[in-house]
């Protein structure tokens, strides 16, 4: 008898599973009915991942600032154009003092999402929240151009001393150390943008958990976060231009699968996607697709305390060897552009772009000859006859050893080579490359702000980010000056001459300047994708009704 | 019995205590650490971090910490999703791995059992070649794959079923599938050859002999002794499935726990990776336990041998 309940329990269980099969097609299917249309104004859009925090002082990577730039907005927003205006951000103008060094900030009238009026104290609390050591925020740097910030940072000051001080509910005054080109841009990033206090002082740790442990500033507000799932923003019917927002919904998933991606896109689940590597040829010719600009710079760095590579001659050689063409036609695809010079375009030098002030090249791309007679030269220098083994380390992701392929296969062919390949994962690279445990590797830089000197001060000798191990005093000199220079004419020229020293002395071999290629349906208008920060701008976006 | 659950415990707990430090004194040796980041930023400002997550303390410091928190309960703060704790993104993430789980394995195992005893009764017929089929294709093809297949078919070609996503029983039904034919196969190979055992031994003769039904004579003869050892088996499958797969998880875009076992270790969120070792070891002993539990109920014999110790 026993065994005929079992028998029966198994059935009910299979017959359970099958009805549950069928009642699960009937609901899909007018379930998907209901989302083709785009009647409404909704955004679907896909997160690579789960934002790792929404504590603007803490947040350090792009999903979270893809989010808490969406729901909050700094002293200062970028337009649509990407520049900064007066009245753009929370700040409706600002007066800077003859020095460069005083900056006064005049605040709009505005609210935060629970109602009450965002004051000056929010921005100076918030600031030296991020400053507070006990507070342990990784982008506390950011804040260093503050006159005492780096000294409260680091134990050696307090709080009072760090230059920001409120005048009044509506007026801010910060004092840096330095002229400081950026600063204005820097107030739009995310360490910079406050919370209202008393929401740091209820939560503390637990700040951006939670959508219930934030409050919103920005043209929407987290309406619903579903951990590793989804994330729902909705209008900010209390933001101070909420007049030019006209989505009402922004529908974010978190899909980290290329394949998924795709078919979500294609689907319609999806709006807009930055397209995966291997299915650019898929949508390369429809109308959809388009490329967006990264500033950002791909390189062959090269150990310069390396027995082979401490050699200026042999590291130019091996970037005179590399195929720039090639290698974006061919192997990334990606609308990206080889890249003869440190600096990628778009980035602002003194009057324009820095890239065409600074000149385009420094050296021609895929120069043969030049690179043999360069090989052959430095191992005269070096007092050898045979290159010891060369290793490129690597990431260990499938762009990553694809990319690395392509340049074994240059060096081959282009200087006869033989190059190894270590791929490794991300974190134990950057250990590899910190401790010098590299010949060379091939590397990538992303702007922390709109300016060349980001992409140029890494490479002076002390700093932290210098794993080339690259020294030369005169480019320190320049640098020097170039940070503190309050004239922005002869601090550009002085980049400029840095830019050239350091590809004289090649620590790094330029190969690309990144781009992203996107598809975004037809019916979606004015979304924008910013060179840098965040990976899109939808402040202005709206679906056209078809 | 009590003596025995009871020995069994100690030994759980011993077993978890290896594994906990064995895992531990591991991951610290991957070079870098989990605030190596490719922007470097000021020394003081890493002490600040490292201070605060007493990653500055010596390494059998940090270890008695852990130690200390874990008998408390405390798994600790996850060093990627900063303030969020490693028992809360658990405690979010098993119970999705878990529905996943229990509904391939109820779907393999069903279905594995019965083709695998029609397989044997019918041996060398079309129905032994049909799961004969199956399993092979269930073992051989990498699940990823029939996941990508049944996705481009029901789901994005016929519009059935969502392409992926999580929310109600109908995100659920495609991956189920698609983890189930792993358990599936193995099931029903394992079942048709215990099954082809019985079936040749006397007192399946002696049964008939006595005019048993057909019925009776599968199932309280055959199958009951055929299935000791799927049941074997189904300790550790049940923990690997239930506890999340990366892969399916990845591809159907599941906020299941499969990730974090894969993803913290590329993260070196020492939290999380314990945290996970864990939960997937704790899991695991006790399945094996369960196992041995049901041994004893569907076998007397070894209730009997356990009983006269």
């Amino acid at each position: 008898m026993k065994g005929h309940k079992k028998i029966v329990i198994i059935g009910l269980v299979l017959l359970m599973a099958l009805s549950a099969v069928l009642a699960g097609c009937g609901g899909s299917a007018s379930n998907s009915a209901s989302n083709s249309g785009n009647d409404k104004q909704v955004l679907n859009l896909n997160l690579i991942q789960e934002p790792p925090t929404l504590d603007p002082q803490k947040a350090t990577d792009v999903v979270s600032i893809d989010i808490l730039t969406e729901v909050l907005d700094g002293l200062t927003r970028y337009d649509k154009d990407g520049k900064i205006k007066p009245g753009s951000g929370l700040a409706k103008s600002w007066d800077i003092s003859n020095d460069g060094l005083t900056y006064t900030f005049h605040l709009r009238d505005a609210k935060w999402s629970d109602g009450n009026p965002i004051t000056a104290q929010d921005f100076e609390y918030a600031w030296k929240r991020a400053l507070d050591p006990n507070t342990a925020s990784q982008y506390a740097y950011q804040l260093f151009y503050i006159k005492g910030a780096e000294e409260y940072n680091s134990g050696k000051g307090s709080a009072d001393q760090v230059a920001v001080k409120t005048l009044d509910d509506k007026t801010l005054q910060v004092t840096l150390k330095a002229p400081t080109p950026q600063f204005l841009g820097l107030t739009s990033f995310v360490t910079y943008l406050p919370l209202e206090k008393s929401i740091y002082e209820k939560y503390g740790d637990k700040v951006g958990t939670d959508p219930d442990k934030l409050v919103y500033s920005g043209p929407f507000v987290i309406s619903q976060w579903n951990h590793e799932q989804s994330i729902t923003l909705k209008k900010n019917k209390d933001y101070w231009d909420s007049s030019s927002v006209k989505l009402q919904t922004v529908n974010f998933s978190m899909i980290k699968d290329n394949n998924t991606l795709v078919q979500n896109y294609d689907n319609n689940t999806l709006d807009s996607i930055f397209v995966p590597g291997d299915y650019i040829d898929k949508y390369k010719n429809s109308s959809e697709y388009s490329d967006k600009a990264l500033a950002t710079n791909w390189y062959v760095q090269f150990n310069t305390k390396s027995p082979v590579f401490k050699n200026a001659d042999i590291r130019k050689a091996f970037t005179l060897a590399i195929d720039r063409k090639t290698f974006v036609e061919q192997v990334t695809k990606d609308g990206s552009i080889p890249a003869e010079a440190v600096v990628p375009p778009g980035v602002p030098g003194y009057n324009g772009d820095f890239r065409k002030e600074a000149g385009e090249t420094y050296f021609k791309d895929n120069d043969v000859a030049q690179a043999k007679e360069l090989l052959k030269k430095g191992m005269s220098e070096l007092g050898i006859s045979k290159l010891p083994t060369i290793t490129l380390l690597g990431d260990d992701t499938d762009n990553a050893k694809k990319y690395d392929q392509a340049l074994q296969q240059m060096w081959k062919q282009n200087l006869g080579v033989n190059v190894q390949i270590q791929n490794v994962a991300f974190k134990v690279r950057l250990d590899m490359m910190d401790k010098g445990n590299y010949d060379m590797v091939f590397a990538g830089w992303g702007a922390d702000y709109n300016d060349p000197l980001t992409f140029l001060d890494m490479w002076e000798t002390n700093n932290g980010n210098n794993s080339a191990f690259y020294s030369n005093p005169e480019y320190d000199k320049l640098i020097d000056e170039a940070k503190v220079n309050g004239d922005l004419k002869s601090r550009n020229d002085q980049l400029i001459q840095a830019e050239k020293i350091l590809m004289n002395d090649m620590p790094i071999g330029p190969v690309y300047f990144q781009a992203r290629p996107f598809v975004v349906k037809p019916y979606v208008k004015d979304l924008y994708f910013p060179t840098f920060g965040s990976d899109w701008e939808f402040k202005w976006a709206y679906i056209q009704n078809n | 019995m009590v003596n025995y659950s009871l020995k069994r415990f100690v030994y759980m707990l011993i077993t978890l205590w290896v594994i906990v430090t064995l895992t531990f004194f591991l991951m610290h040796m991957i070079p870098g650490d989990p605030f190596t980041s490719e922007k470097k930023v000021p020394e003081q400002i890493r002490q600040n971090m490292l201070a605060k997550y007493h990653l500055d303390k010596p390494l059998i410091v940090q270890y008695g910490y852990y130690l200390n928190n874990l008998i408390h309960g405390d798994l600790g703060i996850s060093l990627k999703y900063l303030n969020r704790t490693v028992d809360d993104i658990i405690k979010q993430s098993a119970p999705a791995s878990f529905q996943l789980g229990i509904q391939s394995i109820i779907l393999g195992v069903v279905f594995g059992l019965l083709f695998g005893i029609i397989a044997a009764l019918k041996r060398g017929g079309g129905w032994d070649y049909f799961s004969m089929f199956l399993a092979i294709i269930g073992i051989s093809v990498p699940n990823f794959i029939i996941a990508t297949l049944l996705q481009l078919l029901l789901a994005s070609k016929l519009k059935w079923l969502p392409v992926s996503g999580w929310g109600s029983f109908k995100y659920t039904i495609l991956p189920s599938i698609a983890l189930s034919f792993s358990t599936l196969s193995i099931i029903s190979r394992m079942m048709r050859t215990s099954m082809l055992d019985v079936i040749g031994q006397d007192y399946i003769k002696t049964a008939k002999a006595k005019g048993l039904s057909q019925f009776q004579i599968i199932w309280k003869h055959m199958v009951r002794n055929a299935i000791m050892p799927v049941v074997t088996v189904l300790g550790p499958l049940i923990a690997g499935i239930v506890t999340g797969t990366f892969v399916i998880e990845q591809i159907f875009s599941i906020p299941g726990l499969g990730k974090f076992f894969v993803q913290s270790i590329y993260d070196e969120d020492y939290s999380m990776i314990l945290g996970t070792t864990i939960f997937y070891s704790v899991i695991l002993v006790v399945m094996m336990f369960l196992v041995d539990i049901a041994y004893g109920l569907i076998d007397p014999r070894v209730r009997l041998a356990k009983g006269g110790k």
